[in-house]
């Protein structure tokens, strides 16, 4: 054992000796094979831990939102259809939401505009406003947000509250008015509601509660919570743009590295293992040495590239990403992700980062190893 | 004793330009002793070294080292015998580049898995002998063709083996070194071991302390040299 | 001249590569365990559950992806799966296919 250790030392010892000698070309190559591990797993942490806080900030939507439709597009829904919905046996608390969208030409940012229920009440004239809003308009408590109605009018209201960052996220383009002004801007009748929102009372039966609910009002459209939750499950999975677009990318830099490693030894290389062979060492410890080489350089690489992508990603909340992520939009949320880690994915991507990198090196070592060393004294 | 027994070595053997750089050759090496190989360029001098250290099998014939067999051994067996029987001083030195001289002369005891400290110091102690400890941390692209030598030298010394197989070993040093070199023969000699050489140089085949002068032309031995 | 002081290393690759890969291994596993962190996200749960918010507020260029649990299905081409899509965001998730698929599973889908 003892004897097993000292060997695989001076084993690495000579491997980084003969790395260091081609420092430019080895680091070169680290450098290439870091990035894309970093690319690729800031973005599997990234996703991963942001379904993850969907899964857990939205745990708590609403279990069933009602949505009326006509010809094919979301209307609003008529205080009526809210008396048929409470009347279900087993909904409990059902309630008409008010909420929708705002362009403002201003800064050309959209806001999503609410009315918050009882627990939240707001003072006509006021709003409550997510931070994303506030940095936008640079707004304080206090200050005033001017909105301009579509046909015009300017509204002008007190900021009361700013909500919290630790939950932009979720409120980053909030605007919690009352729900007099919010009729008055859109200038709604008193009796709609952009959608209905209700509870079960026995959440086993949230599927034939949903059921009844369609059948009474054929013309609407009923999301629960489960929906809710696996529209978030399955957001970003790998078959969309850009984890397809990386891949893609990925696995050609992998295949021209390997391409590059199958098609032979450089004449230094084969030299060298001639001369390792003629001065006694076995093809084991040649494959042995070789096989810390390209251990190194892969295992190194991808350890270094995770550990960046880990800060990237949860200390300096994927800055790299925004652009990608915010696209023409003008808010885009400050949120601290909470570390979160799929073991499984990143064993994954460890494997598919060293494997096919030492299998590709070590066929051209085996193959140069196992012939006579007497052609090295050419 | 190593015995050559009607051994013929064919390069690209079965292809148009087959050559045959030993031919029916039969030889014998005593223990002990200095043998040279002398001949003309391309005679086949180096392909002989190769054939007696292990490093190629013969097409046909066989060779015996220390009475045992060695043509028909599995590779295991040739590469235990070029890490405990033959230290071999190659034409070109075969040096690997960008390591040092000590790490080098370190070269075949690196996967023993011995502790290094101590390799270490017998690879330190060869070096004082060859004269060139002062350098044992430089590059070896950075040495003299002097130096080189003899870190090839040491190279091949220090895994103590009982037979020495040195390929043109002084046809890169002045007349100085080349004696000095083969004062470091002579020492190797008085501690009993096999040195085989091949050299053109007469101040190598010339010398008193050599037993044993072979001549080789068209891969096989000259009875009667000039 | 003496020689003793540079017979010993003053240090060996293996150990400086060793102890490095040691520390990258750890930070990795050690990665593995995080988020237990539940403190930081009440405030965003306390928001969901008194406002009833359904959706993360990820992307706010469009309506469809800010709230994209509740995009509107039936709109020509807004986020049909071969639709021709304005916005960057757009390409990033998978329009919402709960509702005409109701019952089969997401991941075999293709
Ligand atoms: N791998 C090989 N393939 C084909 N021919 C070879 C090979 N190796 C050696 N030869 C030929 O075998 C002959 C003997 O070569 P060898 O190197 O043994 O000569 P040598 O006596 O050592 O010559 P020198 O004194 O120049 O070193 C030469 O004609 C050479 O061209
Ligand atoms: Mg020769």
């Amino acid at each position: 054992m003892k004897i097993w250790i000292e060997r695989q030392r001076s084993l690495i010892d000579f491997t980084v000796a003969g790395l260091l000698r081609r420092k430019v070309r080895n680091l070169g190559l680290m450098a290439v094979y870091s990035c894309v591990v970093f690319i690729l797993a800031t973005v599997m942490l990234f996703t991963h831990s942001l379904r993850k806080e969907a899964s857990v900030l939205l745990s708590d939507a609403p279990e069933i939102t009602v949505q009326r439709v006509i010809m094919g597009r979301h209307a609003l829904i008529e205080h009526t259809d809210l008396d048929v919905v409470s009347k279900i046996r087993g909904a409990r608390h059902a309630r008409g939401r008010l909420w929708g969208y705002f362009y403002d030409t201003a800064n050309g940012a959209n806001y999503t505009l609410m009315v918050p229920d009882k627990v939240h009440t707001i003072k006509q004239g006021q709003v409550q406003i997510g931070a994303g809003v506030a940095r936008a308009r640079d707004l304080k408590k206090g200050k005033f947000l001017f909105l301009t109605t579509n046909r015009g009018k300017l509204f002008k209201l007190q900021v009361s509250g700013i909500l919290s960052t630790e939950s932009e996220l979720v409120s980053s383009d909030l605007v919690l008015m009352s729900e007099q002004d919010y009729r008055n801007f859109f200038r709604l009748p008193s009796n709609v509601y952009t959608d209905l929102v209700l509870n079960v009372r026995n959440s086993r039966e949230v599927t034939k509660i949903a059921e009844k609910i369609s059948a009474v009002l054929p013309d609407s459209r009923v999301i629960t919570r489960d929906d809710i939750l696996r529209t978030y499950e399955s957001l970003f999975s790998w078959r969309e743009g850009i984890l397809l677009a990386l891949l893609g990318g990925a696995l050609c830099s992998f295949i021209i590295f390997a391409w590059d490693k199958t098609s032979g030894l450089s004449a230094s290389e084969r030299q060298e293992i001639g001369i390792l062979k003629a001065v006694g060492w076995e093809t084991s410890d040649i494959l042995t040495m070789k096989l810390w080489e390209s251990v190194l350089i892969s295992l190194g690489a991808f350890l270094f590239a995770y550990t960046l992508a880990y800060l990237h990603v949860f200390y300096f909340s994927a800055g790299l990403l925004e652009p990608v992520l915010k696209g023409w939009a003008i808010l885009y949320p400050q949120f601290h992700l909470t570390p979160e880690v799929d073991p499984l994915q990143v064993m994954t991507l460890l494997f598919f980062t060293v494997f096919p990198y030492v299998a590709a090196t070590l066929v051209p070592i085996w193959r140069a190893a196992i012939i006579d060393p007497d052609t090295v004294m050419r | 004793m190593i015995v050559f027994e009607n051994v013929t070595k064919t390069y690209n053997e079965g292809a148009e330009n087959a050559f045959n750089a030993i031919l029916n050759l039969d030889l014998t090496i005593n223990s002990r002793e200095i043998t040279v190989l002398r001949g003309p360029s391309g005679s086949g001098k180096t392909t002989l070294l190769t054939l007696i250290g292990g490093m190629a099998r013969p097409t046909s014939g066989r060779i015996h080292v220390a009475e045992r067999e060695v043509t028909s051994l599995p590779e295991r067996f040739l590469t235990k015998m070029r890490q405990d029987t033959f230290g071999f001083v190659f034409q070109s030195f075969n040096l690997i580049k960008g390591l040092s001289v000590l790490d080098n002369v370190m070269l075949p005891l690196t996967p023993l898995g011995r502790p290094r400290n101590q390799i270490r110091k017998e690879a330190y102690a060869l070096l004082e002998r060859l004269h060139i400890q002062s350098k044992a941390h430089n590059l070896v692209e950075t040495l003299s063709g002097g130096e080189a030598q003899r870190t090839a030298i040491a190279r091949a010394l220090i895994n103590n083996p009982p037979v020495l197989i040195a390929d043109e070993p002084t046809a890169n040093l002045d007349t100085g070194l080349s004696y000095a070199f083969m004062d470091i023969i002579k020492e190797l000699k008085d501690q009993g071991k096999t040195v085989v050489m091949t050299s053109h140089d007469p101040l190598v085949w010339k010398s008193e302390i050599v037993d044993q002068v072979i001549s080789v032309r068209d891969g096989k031995i000259e009875s009667n040299p000039t | 001249m003496s020689h003793k002081g540079k017979t010993a290393d003053r240090f060996r690759y293996s150990d400086v590569v060793l102890m490095l890969f040691s520390i990258g291994l750890l930070i990795m596993i050690g990665s593995f365990f995080g988020g237990r962190d539940t403190q930081s996200r009440a405030p965003a749960r306390e928001l969901v559950s008194s406002l009833g918010l359904s959706d993360l507020a990820l992307f706010t260029e469009a309506r469809y992806l800010r709230h994209l649990s509740q995009a509107d299905l039936h709109s020509a081409f807004q986020d049909h799966p071969v639709s021709f899509d304005h916005f960057p965001g757009g390409s990033l998730v998978m329009p919402r296919l709960i509702g005409i698929t109701e019952g089969v599973d997401h991941e075999n889908m293709d």
